[in-house]
């Protein structure tokens, strides 16, 4: 058998169609955010699954995961179904539910994007359950990482003007430090604004990276995230558990990246002029985003 | 030991192995005036100094083997560079128009690539490449190459030459975005720099420099360095180990696995930049040869002993500050690396050089005011 993937990184770094497009792999299933490592038990996870306005939030994922995986359709009933299944199991690990839907999937292998995966505490229960998986650390340029966060917050006005470059400064670093700990070979470092560059070529060397086929047919199919079956809307009981933003425009968008620059201020704070401190441009550079001089 | 300059010996730059033992090319500097000088120090294969001469001195060399590059220049333009294979006189008249300003030669028997760089040692905007041809025992300046595509500015400037199958190779360090390798043919009328490494073979930042060079039987090996500050400590950040093969592009001995636009780049050795120890921050000196009848590669890496820099905008000369504790590993294929279990003496300054005869471990340094030649010879 061969291992997990999970993508690292802070959120809004691409990883949704990241994960949508190696998902496609004919030995591979890209998941939408199953948040089954953000707490102990699956009944926690239960409890937090608070609606937002009238929507289920952190268990949507899950059970259109569990609804594709067992059912191998999402329609409200088989939604339904696999929430049954999922609370018969409420005393699982998030782990131990994850190996189950590992089993069912087999011989397909699973691709794990949940943002949460890449908080500290979540990761450690990664890792301590698959050591010997595959982690993908995943970038986006700081700036647009910030600002597509920033647009995204409900309540952006009141927030900490550093709060948006600090959570991207910390998780890189956090997981950068991750990457020195994990066994040589099953960490990766992948810039994301070059994966829409050039996609073919770095989804072949994920292939080699993960040794599973790299085909062009498995390239072409990896080529077409908008195939994967968590690229839509879901029923009405389980809508989303995967990025809006990629929900509404799953295919890939070959080409380069528009260009950003660390030494600007910081547009998304209005009331004073602020830039990026100098850790973050420190940082910047090691993951490969220079100044232009 | 006669010795013709009122300066005081500062460093050993370079080896270069001749039929009569390994020679030293030794710096000495004026402290009134801060000028350089360089002297020749011919030592035996056991490390002991058997002559120390000025640099005018020229050695027998009849049958050199070997293509490494060696060669310094004096105020009369005259330059001393080993031609390898091809068994020239040491000794060239070079047209240069400032030849106290050149810092580094590489040669291919037929042409030499100088690199001027005075005052500023690390400012890119300062820097001139020469590229002379040999004519026997005089030489006339071929061309001076087009610099455009090595982009040299305030904080790219070039850090080393080397040659490999007749063909010259320009380093250029580059504190934000990593360092870039170009390749230039001189064979090849009106060729110019072709790049053969980009942005630190995208590890960007991270291989800032490169950091030590030696031609190895595959090919080019180049140790980088990050040019790290203090501030950011974190991750892999050591130095790798790149080799350049005859066939071009590049492979990975030490360091970072990484997708890149050379394909899939996994470590021969299997090893982590630094070779896993986060005190190894640049490869300092690499060298090949047999000692005690095992033929091996051998490499230096030294800690990081220089202060943090505010920004990598301009490259400074505390970005290339690696004096701290050094570490000596060999490998006998570039994919099994020991450490060498003899200790290094503390405060052994920064390591420029690294030379293997038959009998012993030759490793040159800094050694400001040293009575003798700074030279640590292993096994002690």
């Amino acid at each position: 058998m061969t291992q997990p993937l999970f993508i690292i990184c802070p959120g809004r770094s691409f990883s949704s169609v990241v994960c949508a497009a190696i998902g496609q792999h004919p030995a591979m299933f890209g998941l939408p955010e199953v948040n089954l490592f953000a707490s102990d038990t699956v009944s926690r996870l239960i409890e937090s699954d608070i609606p937002i306005f009238g929507i289920p939030g952190a268990m949507t994922g899950l059970r259109r995961a569990v609804s594709e995986l067992l059912f191998h359709e999402q329609t409200e009933d088989s939604v339904n179904r696999a929430s049954a299944w999922i609370e018969a199991r409420a005393k699982l690990s998030g782990g131990a539910m994850f190996e189950e839907l590992r089993t069912i999937a087999y011989p397909r292998e699973l691709v794990d994007k949940t943002p949460t995966n890449s908080a500290r505490e979540a990761l450690r229960r990664v890792y301590a359950r698959y050591p010997d998986a595959f982690y993908l650390h995943l970038s986006r340029h700081p700036r647009a990482t910030c600002r597509s966060r920033f647009a995204a917050h409900s309540r952006r006005k009141a927030m900490d003007v550093t709060a948006l470059e600090r959570l991207w400064s910390t998780r890189h670093l956090e997981l950068l430090e991750f990457g020195r700990t994990v066994p040589i070979g099953r960490y990766m470092f992948l810039k994301g604004e070059i994966f829409f560059e050039e996609p073919a070529r770095v989804l072949r060397q994920i292939c080699q990276w993960m040794n599973i086929a790299d085909d062009d047919a498995s390239v072409a199919a990896m080529m077409k995230p908008e195939n994967s079956p968590f690229a839509k809307l879901g029923p009405v009981n389980a809508k989303m558990g995967n990025n809006p933003g990629f929900i509404e425009n799953p295919a890939l968008r070959i080409g380069k990246v528009k260009e950003e620059n660390l030494h600007d201020p910081l547009e998304w704070v209005e009331r004073e002029t602020v830039y990026f401190s100098k850790e973050t441009r420190e940082l910047a550079l090691m993951l490969g985003y220079d100044e232009k001089i | 030991m006669k010795r013709t300059t009122q300066g005081v010996v500062t460093a050993v730059r370079q080896f270069v192995h001749t039929p009569d033992g390994p020679v030293a090319l030794v710096e000495l500097t004026d402290i009134g005036s801060g000028a350089v000088e360089q002297q020749l120090a011919l030592l035996s294969n056991a490390g002991e100094m058997l002559s120390w001469e000025p640099a005018q001195a020229t050695f027998s060399t009849p049958d050199w083997p070997g293509s490494g590059s060696f060669g310094s220049v004096t105020a009369a333009g005259v330059a001393f560079a080993s031609i390898g294979a091809a068994a020239r006189s040491l000794e060239a008249k070079l047209s240069l128009a400032a030849p106290d300003g050149i810092i580094e030669l590489a040669t291919n028997g037929e042409h030499v690539l100088a690199l001027e760089a005075e005052p500023a040692l690390h400012d890119g905007t300062r820097q001139r490449l020469h590229l002379v041809r040999l004519l026997g025992s005089r030489a006339e300046t071929q061309r001076s190459p087009d610099l455009a595509p090595l982009r040299l500015s305030a904080h790219r400037c070039l850090t080393g030459l080397a040659c490999m199958g007749g063909r010259f190779f320009a380093m250029v360090a580059d504190p934000m975005a990593g360092l870039d390798i170009f390749v230039l043919t001189p064979a090849e009328a009106g060729s110019g720099f072709q790049q053969v490494v980009e942005r630190g073979g995208e590890r960007y930042m991270l291989n800032g420099a490169v950091s030590a060079v030696a031609s190895v039987p595959g090919g080019l090996l180049v140790g980088t360095a990050a040019l790290a500050d203090a501030n950011l400590r974190i991750g892999s950040w050591g130095p790798e180990l790149l080799l350049l093969p005859h066939t071009g592009g590049w492979d990975l001995v030490i360091g970072q696995p990484r997708l890149t636009a050379q394909g899939l780049q996994i470590p021969a050795s299997g090893q982590m930049p630094g070779l896993g120890q986060p005190a190894n921050a640049a490869i300092k000196a690499i060298a090949t040869g047999s000692l005690g009848g095992g033929t091996g590669t051998w490499i230096v890496m030294q800690q990081f002993a220089g202060r943090s820099v505010a920004s990598r905008s301009v490259a400074q000369p505390d970005m290339f500050a690696y004096r701290g504790t050094a570490r000596l590993f060999v490998s006998s294929d570039l994919v099994a690396w020991r450490s060498v279990p003899l200790a290094l003496p503390d405060g052994i300054g920064a390591v420029t050089a690294l030379h293997v005869t038959p009998r012993a471990i030759l490793i040159g340094h800094e050694g400001a005011g040293a009575r003798t030649i700074p030279v640590t010879v292993l096994p002690r």
